[in-house]
């Protein structure tokens, strides 16, 4: 009989009216892209590194030697002027950079892998491991981050190893944190629990499973340090006992400045103007990857 | 109540002699030597040994440790090796002054940050929230130190309004206020933004709760509704904060401290860094770290009277 009522259409639609199924990392990067705010932090730090990379080429001088008149303001040959000892300030703002880079990069690579190890383990294993690794943790948090950095490049001497050395190994407790709180609940996870029940042994469940799930907020973690690293690095180097001279860095600068606030501020201005912007770029980077990340805004697709 | 703040307290003071070990262990690998940068160019053998036996610097670490800790116990801090003056009053003094700075900073600094952050989020999406949030975003990535610079630069060297170093002046002289001007508003700078931030986003989360929807629909004033059911729903996170900037005090401010020349804890501790004067770096890695562990608990006992439900809640487990 024929139905008087309205024909339920079960027809597929075609392939081009289902929503795209997208993956999870597009969805992230598309996120990522839609906040013009991340999107300017991605600016400012790509325009940094590549400050840093091509330091030879951009700069117009040598940034060690000593080349004009002391505390110039800007000349046409130095667009930014000269320091308190003759050297160019364009120049050693663009090394600068490297500097702030490669002590930012590493000392934050090693507070990764020291936190990620510590706190998966911490999470993952529970029980005494878990308080025994927390009480170490609290007692690294008990003590303010640029004192124990401080601390430790005063004990290995000067010179920039050292100086990756001691704010790496100092600032790992959030990294380690958040890593738990991940393993936490990653270990309650059914998937986990099945390749126990096979037998997998911890360590491989721990490498090949736990790790690469737990990495999405420890990503965005150790952006966020980033900025502390930078300017624990131009701290250390503004009180002293940071990188050498005659390399450039810019809290040394300010530091040298300092001396020269009523002739001549921009040396102190300047390079502190170059901090801000870099650590302004991780900020807004690290903001960005952690909208993007977070699940409850995670509104679209089906896939 | 009680038992929670004698456990905690128990817990915590291996963790604070944790810390002193490790700070010990740091100093016996610090090159350098206090009897050599004591005497300048007048050191001889003779008495730079006889200096170091003094200073029982000639014993192992582990026997040093423990002759520290026996007098610790005792309250005996000992002598700085430089100023020969006893090291308590002068770490006590320090701590004070810190702390003295760092509390205008933490009570003002809510004035600017709670009406910024609660406005930000009313008016979210709006042109002013995007201003606002872009202004912030600057103020958290300023380097406190170069906020500093440009404050001494403005105020100090260029208006000559305000003095840029030291601590001068009577307790309540207007000296000193004018002495606490500048550090204050810097630290304030600092901190302010930070809050907002926070502040915001607790807010945006209260705000869309059931509870405001129904206090509105009383037919309360807005600006009640957000500062009487509101606020105080959302200020645990601010809270939170607090317990940081009260943490960033107690020695945190190492950098501000230097460049105002301020007689605080971190500096202190940086100076007898620079100086290799071991007594004092081990008081202060002590007091600094006692400080925090007392900030921590405060916080703690802070958040059961914020929030009734932590409170009930840790006393049912």
């Amino acid at each position: 009989m024929i139905q008087k009522t309205a024909k339920a259409d079960f027809s597929i639609a075609s392939a081009e009216e289902l929503p795209e199924r997208t993956s999870r990392l597009r969805e992230i990067y598309d996120d990522f892209v839609a906040s013009k705010i991340a999107l300017l932090g991605l600016l400012l730090v790509t325009v940094t590194i590549l400050m840093a990379i091509f330091a030879p080429e951009i700069a117009p001088y040598d940034p060690t030697k000593p080349l004009s008149l002391p505390s110039q303001w800007h000349s046409p040959e130095h667009i930014l002027g000269t320091d308190h000892l003759g050297r160019d300030v364009f120049s050693r703002i663009v090394y600068g950079a490297r500097v702030s880079l490669i002590v930012g990069i590493s000392a934050r690579s090693i507070s990764a892998i020291v936190g990620l190890t510590l706190g998966l383990i911490a999470g993952y294993y529970g029980g005494r491991v878990d308080s025994f690794i927390m009480s170490v943790v609290d007692i690294f948090m008990s003590f303010p981050y640029i004192l124990l950095a401080l601390l430790v490049v005063a004990s290995l001497g000067a010179g920039i190893g050292n100086v990756i050395l001691a704010l790496g190994v100092t600032g790992w407790t959030g990294i380690a944190r958040i890593a738990r709180i991940q393993a936490l609940s990653l270990r309650e996870e059914n998937f986990i629990q099945a390749q126990k029940s096979i037998g997998c042994s911890n360590g491989y469940i721990l490498l090949r499973h736990v790790l690469p799930n737990a990495l999405a907020p420890v990503l965005v973690v150790a952006t966020l340090g980033m900025a502390f690293a930078i300017i624990g690095e131009a701290s250390l180097s503004f009180l002293g006992v940071g990188v050498p001279p005659p390399t450039p860095s810019w809290g040394k600068m300010l530091a040298d400045g300092r001396s020269y606030m009523s002739l001549a501020p921009q040396l102190s201005i300047l390079p502190g103007l170059a901090i801000l912007l870099t650590v302004l770029g991780f900020n807004l980077v690290g903001d960005g990857l952690r909208d993007a990340l977070d699940p409850r805004l995670r509104t679209r697709t089906l896939g | 109540m009680k038992e929670y703040i004698i456990r905690r307290i128990l817990r915590s003071i291996p963790l604070v002699f944790g810390l002193t070990i490790l700070v010990f262990i740091l100093l016996t690998v610090l090159p350098g030597n206090p009897a050599a940068t004591l005497q300048g160019m007048y050191a001889t053998p003779e008495t730079t040994e006889y200096l170091i036996h003094k200073w029982g610097l000639d014993q192992p670490a582990p026997v040093r440790y423990v002759k520290w800790l026996w007098n610790v116990v005792r309250l005996d801090f000992g002598k700085s090796l430089f100023t020969n003056r006893p090291v308590l009053p002068q770490v006590a003094r320090h701590m004070f002054n810190s702390l003295y700075l760092g509390f205008f900073a933490i009570v003002l600094g809510p004035l600017i940050s709670i009406p910024i952050g609660i406005l930000s989020a009313v008016k979210r999406h709006t042109k002013l929230d995007y201003l606002v949030t872009i202004l912030v975003l600057i103020g958290v990535s300023m380097p406190l130190f170069w906020t500093a610079l440009l404050l001494q630069l403005t105020f100090g060297v260029r208006l000559g309004l305000l003095p840029v170093s030291g601590m001068d002046g009577e307790f309540f002289s207007l000296e000193r206020l004018k002495h606490l001007v500048l550090p204050v508003t810097a630290v304030m700078f600092a901190g302010a933004a930070m809050d907002s931030r926070v502040i915001r986003s607790s807010m945006l989360e209260v705000i869309n709760r059931e509870f405001i929807l129904t206090a509105r629909s009383k037919g309360l004033s807005e600006i009640r509704v957000l500062l009487r059911h509101a606020l105080p729903n959302a200020f645990l996170p601010a809270f939170t904060m607090i317990g940081l900037h009260f943490r960033a005090i107690l020695g945190g401010l190492l950098v501000l401290e230097v460049v105002f020349s301020w007689p605080g804890i971190g500096r202190l501790f940086y100076e007898a860094i620079l100086a290799r004067d071991y007594p004092v770096i081990q008081a202060c890695s002590l007091a600094i770290s006692i400080g925090v562990f007392a900030v921590n608990l405060l916080v703690d006992i802070g958040y059961g009277y914020i929030d009734p439900r932590i409170r009930f809640k840790s006393q049912v487990s």
